[in-house]
This record gives C-alpha cells, structure tokens and sequence, in this order.
C-alpha cells in the first residue's frame, strides 16, 4: 500500500492554524529566545566585571573567548532541541483536557503520524526561532561571520540529526505526562535538570564525572557540543566518530524505548477509562 | 439475493467493566474504589437496523460505546464490530465506525466547522478530493451551512451537537454510534436529527445509540435494549417489549405530599402492584410527586389507593389509568422511572 502523509500534514495545519489564533503566542515565541540568550551575557559581564574580562575568563576553560556567540548556539540549539522534545507531550496534555485526545484516538492514526505531526509543526516554529535569536545575537554582538561559514551549516546538520533521538524522546516524555497528569510539575523540574546538565551555558567538562555520564545518554548534550566544536574548532564530546554513533544509536535506541513506553500507557489508560480524565 | 437480512454487525458477549478511582478523603490520602459499570452485557445489532439502549444516568450506555469503538478496553467478554475483535484489531474497528460522543468538548474551538471536519477527514485518510466534496454533502443533509464556516467557539450548544453529529459521518462508514445525540437540542432540531437518523438508516447505516428518552427509542429504533445497572432487562422491537407487559395497565398520579417515601412503600403493598416509581417535578403549583404504578387492574387498585392518599392527607392533582408504554416496559423491568 502506498504510503499515506496526510495525517502528519493535517495535524501540523491544524496546530498551526491553531497557534495562528492566538496572536499573543506568536509575538512571545518572537521575544523568549532572545531574551533567553541575551541574559547570560549580562550575567557573565555583571560577574566579572568587564566584557573584556569575562571573555578571558571564558578562554579559559570553554577554549574560545566567543562566549556571548557560544552561549547564543548553546542556547539555540537548546531551545530547539527542548522544543522538540517537550511539546509533544504538553500538546497531548493539552488535547486531553480539551478532550479532543478521545476524538484523535477514535480514528485510525497511527501514533508515529501523531508524533510526526506534532513534531513537524514544533520543528517548524522552532527553526524560525533557532534562525531569528542566531541571527539577531550574530548582528548584535559581530558574529555573522560564523553564521555565513561552512562550518555552521555542518553544525546545522548534527543538530538536525539530533532530531531522531529527540523524537523518541518526546515519545517517552508523552507517555510520562499522559500517566502523570502533572505536565507543568514534570516540565520545570526537568528542565531545570537539564540545563544544568547538558551544558547549555558552559562545557560539560567542567562537570562532576556521574553527571557527564547521565548528560551524554541525553543527545541535546551531544548536538550542543558539537555544533559548537564545529563551529569553533574545539573538542567534540569524545571524537567525531564516536560521537556520531552515539547519536546514531540513539536515534534507534530512543525511539524505540519512547514507543515501548506509549504503547503501555496508553493501553494503561484504555483500561483505566482514562482519556478523558485529567 | 440478500443475506444480510439478519447478519450481525456488531455483537457483545459477556462485557464487563469495573472503572478503579481513586476516592479523596482527607488531603492527601486516598482511598480506592471500585465502580461497577458492565456486569456481563451481550447482544447482537442487525446490519442496517438502528438499535437503542435505553437507560438511566449511570447505567452503562457511555461506558458500553466507549468499548465498541476501542476507546476502552474491557475487562472481560468479547465485542466483535463489523467483524473485527475490538481489543485485538482495534485499528479495523476504528476504520467501520462513525462515532458522536456526549459533550461539546469533542471540538477544536479555534477552528471553523469546516476546518474540524477537514482535519478528521484527514485523519481517517479520506482522499483531498472526495472529502472535500463530502462535507459539502454532509453540511447540505444536516442544514449547517449557516454556521459551517465560523469559529466554533461562536457556536451555540445545539450547533456543537450538529457539528459532532456531522463528523460522525466523515468518514462514511456503515456503522454509526451516537451517544444522546439529540440531548442538547431544541425539540425542533431533534426531531430533524431523528429524522436524519432515519434516513441514514434508508441508505443502509447501521445505528447504534444510546437514549434516555423513551418516545425516541419508541419512534426510531427497530430494537430497543434497556439497560440499567449495568445490566440489559429486557431486549426487543419496541412493540415487542410493550407485548411483555400486555394485560397489564398503569396508573400515574401526581400529589402533592411530605412524606412521598412513606406513601410509596404503602401502595406497593396493595395486591395487584407489579411496580412503582416516583418523582418529584416542581411546577407552578409547587414540588409535585408523581408516581407511576404498574399493576394487572386499574379497577381493583384505585380504591385501596385512594384511601391511602386521602388518610395521609395528601392533595391528589391528577390520577389516571393509562395504556401503557415503552417507559412502563422500562419501569417494569426496572422499578425505575427514566429522567
Ligand atoms: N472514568 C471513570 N471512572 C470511574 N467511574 C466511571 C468512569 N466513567 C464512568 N464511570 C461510572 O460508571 C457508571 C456508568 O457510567 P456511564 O457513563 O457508562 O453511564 P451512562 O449510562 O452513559 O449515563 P448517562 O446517561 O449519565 O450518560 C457510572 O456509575 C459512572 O459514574
Ligand atoms: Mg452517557
């Protein structure tokens, strides 16, 4: 049988139909990733006194005295990748309460087409946002160079590569929110989490060894840093090769345990007569 | 030659279902309780008839189409739709039916009328083309086109049930389930939709749905399955049923009383009451207790009764034998008066 996208492409034009109804949304997704990506600078100037002095300071352990342009793509590839990997969850949440999760699982879709049609949509949104804070940080602090080189486009790339285990990702962090039901509680703490963890504002090295060990199993961790080795010539998490087939392993290995885990919650939540109970 | 006089569409054998919540007493503790929803529930539907369950709040109907279109899995029984095993190809299922569910919410608020019945469309994988042609048919049966077009969260009650009612129909298929679908209309509108219900029938749609509202299962359904607590009573054409109760009549009175409990419990004693049931309407004059009584001869009960009322002190409004009907079938089966 032919393969059929239409599911996908409908639940991306619905969301986006949707997002384009509230305009409110539009103009804050516009703002938060600038403001996200300007406040360190502030904080690192305000600490070390100078920007001058906190570009030494930064040399000297992130390996490049670029560290407002560094933070721009950590916190870049950041919102991008959280993006990716949270909203199929808090969209789930969000038809559950609407109670048009029930409508969606009467029809015949399957759930790969309910994630990648979420996905699409928030990749989408994403990509505007990723584009438009690099790019304002870039003119802003006289980076463009870095953005018109070679090497960014190949960091573009393990990023985009780093979608694969992210979607599983999503898938499992969907299954937790459905269980759960306490989407916001979840979403903070583990946010906070990560941050911390995946080196959005600095270089896991500098992390005790456990928390290196639970970062890397975290593909956000490995985009991260290699975007930024790329774009800077530093050091990748272990090395090109090894790093590339951690993510490739993680594209298998996420996915699949994602899958494993809604396939249970939601037969969970069949049997519960929980799908419309939140 | 026909064979699908009698060829059963959608049959149910033994389904029970016990939901587990979890009750809150206290602030944080809580404590588990079991609800009893389906208590070994079997039946069969005819393709193209419409079939109705009949029953109370509470008695299963929801819980019972929840399971038919895969939304909830028994916990024990079998239901087999359009010839597929609903807990073992729920996908098939899914592909045979059209479903309204009770409730507005079932919506998308922030698209039009169209653009919801677009989007499902999509997701039973329609093709572009004949969908689009679709809605336009299903909007021209159903009357909608004066709102179609607008944000539902313009719409009134009445016009969500419409819209629900027409995404039912989305993806045409042959068996369609419709959980109350004319509970939130005016008695216009209903009465339309029933006669939709009707002509879907006409074109060879099987129709499961679900009522407390005995003149609708009366006038629509070829067969009736009244269901209370989670158990059928009785199961029939709607003629049939009545038959089960022939020879007998009923008696409705309407009073005015204190102490309606205590009244009750003393004209079921009189000889000759099969039943009885009560409720409390308040009109102008006042909370009114009706009673509805079931019994083999009016004659012989009215003076027993009447002397009960009037040695309690109760002021009678209106009393009278009547043939009976489809809600005696219901309260004689089930002691109950329905809504
Ligand atoms: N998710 C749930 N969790 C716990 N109990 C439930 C749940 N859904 C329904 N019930 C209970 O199961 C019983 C049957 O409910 P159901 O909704 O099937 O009744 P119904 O016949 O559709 O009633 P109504 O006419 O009010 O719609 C009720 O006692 C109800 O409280
Ligand atoms: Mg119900």
């Amino acid at each position: 049988m032919k393969w059929n996208p239409e599911p996908i492409l409908a639940i991306f034009k619905m969301r986006l139909k949707v997002y384009s109804r509230y305009p409110g949304w539009i103009i804050l997704d516009i703002i938060a990733p600038i403001i996200f990506s300007v406040i360190p600078f502030l904080f690192a100037v305000g600490i070390a006194g100078s920007l001058e002095r906190a570009a030494e300071i930064f040399g000297n352990y992130a390996g490049t005295r670029e560290f407002l342009f560094y933070i721009a793509i950590g916190s870049a590839v950041w919102g991008f990748s959280t993006g990716i990997t949270w909203d199929f969850g808090m969209w789930l949440y969000e038809e559950l309460e609407t109670g048009t999760l029930e409508q969606i699982l009467l029809t015949p879709v399957k759930v790969y087409e309910l994630l990648l049609g979420a996905i699409l949509y928030t990749a989408f949104i994403s990509t505007i946002n990723f584009f438009l804070s690099i790019t304002i940080i870039a003119i802003l602090f006289n980076c463009l160079h870095y953005v018109l080189s070679i090497n960014f486009v190949l960091a573009l790339l393990v990023v985009v590569l780093g979608i694969i285990p992210l979607m599983g990702l999503a898938l499992f962090f969907g299954a937790l929110v459905l269980k759960l039901k306490e989407p916001w509680a979840f979403f903070n703490f583990l946010t906070a989490f990560m941050v911390f963890i995946c080196g959005v504002f600095y270089p896991i090295t500098i992390l005790p060894p456990v928390a290196r060990a639970i970062a890397v199993v975290i593909p956000i961790t490995i985009a991260i840093a290699d975007a930024r080795a790329i774009i800077f010539h530093l050091n990748f998490i272990f090395n090109p090769k090894i790093d590339l087939i951690l993510l490739i392993v993680y594209a298998f290995l996420w996915p699949l345990l994602g899958m494993h885990m809604y396939k249970r919650v939601e037969k969970e939540l069949r049997q519960r007569g929980e799908i419309t109970v939140f | 030659m026909k064979t699908t006089e009698h060829h059963a569409v959608i049959i149910a054998e033994n389904l029970k279902k016990i939901y587990e919540t979890k009750v809150p007493i206290g602030l944080f503790r809580r404590k588990k309780k079991r609800v009893i929803a389906l208590k070994g529930v079997s039946f069969s539907v005819n393709e193209g008839e419409i079939f109705g369950l009949l029953g109370p709040n509470g008695a299963g109907k929801t819980t019972l189409i929840k399971i038919l279109t895969t939304l909830l899995l028994p916990d024990a029984g079998r239901a087999i739709v359009n010839g597929f095993d609903v807990v073992k190809q729920p996908e098939e299922v899914r592909k045979s039916v059209g479903v309204m569910l009770m409730g507005e919410r079932a919506l998308y608020w922030k698209l039009t009328g169209r653009e919801n019945l677009e989007f499902f469309g999509s997701l039973y994988k329609v093709p572009k083309d004949i969908l689009k042609k679709r809605i336009n048919e299903i909007v021209e049966f159903l009357g909608i086109q004066e709102f179609i077009d607008r944000l539902v969260e313009t719409y009134s009650s009445g016009q969500k049930v419409l819209l629900a009612f027409a995404k039912a129909l989305i993806n045409d298929a042959s068996i369609i389930f419709l959980d109350e679908p004319t509970v939130a209309l005016d008695p216009r509108r209903a009465i339309e939709v029933r006669q939709k219900i009707k002509k879907l029938k006409e074109e060879g749609k099987t129709i499961f749905l679900t009522t407390h509202i005995m003149q609708e299962a009366d006038e629509l359904c070829d067969r009736v399955a009244i269901i209370d607590e989670g158990r059928i009573v009785a199961i029939g054409t709607p003629d049939e049923l009545k038959r089960t109760i022939k020879g007998k009549s009923a008696v409705e009175v309407d009073i005015v009383c204190s102490n309606p409990k205590t009244i009750v419990e003393k004209i079921q004693q009189i000889d000759g009451v099969h039943k009885i049931a009560w409720d409390v309407t308040s009109s102008e004059k006042g909370e009114i207790v009706r009673i509805r009584v079931i019994c083999d001869n009016p004659r012989e009960i009215l003076p027993p009764m009447m002397e009960i009322l009037l040695n309690n002190g109760v002021k009678i409004h209106y009393i009278k034998p009547e043939e009976p009907t489809l809600e005696d079938v219901f309260l004689y089966y089930t002691g109950k008066l329905l809504a």
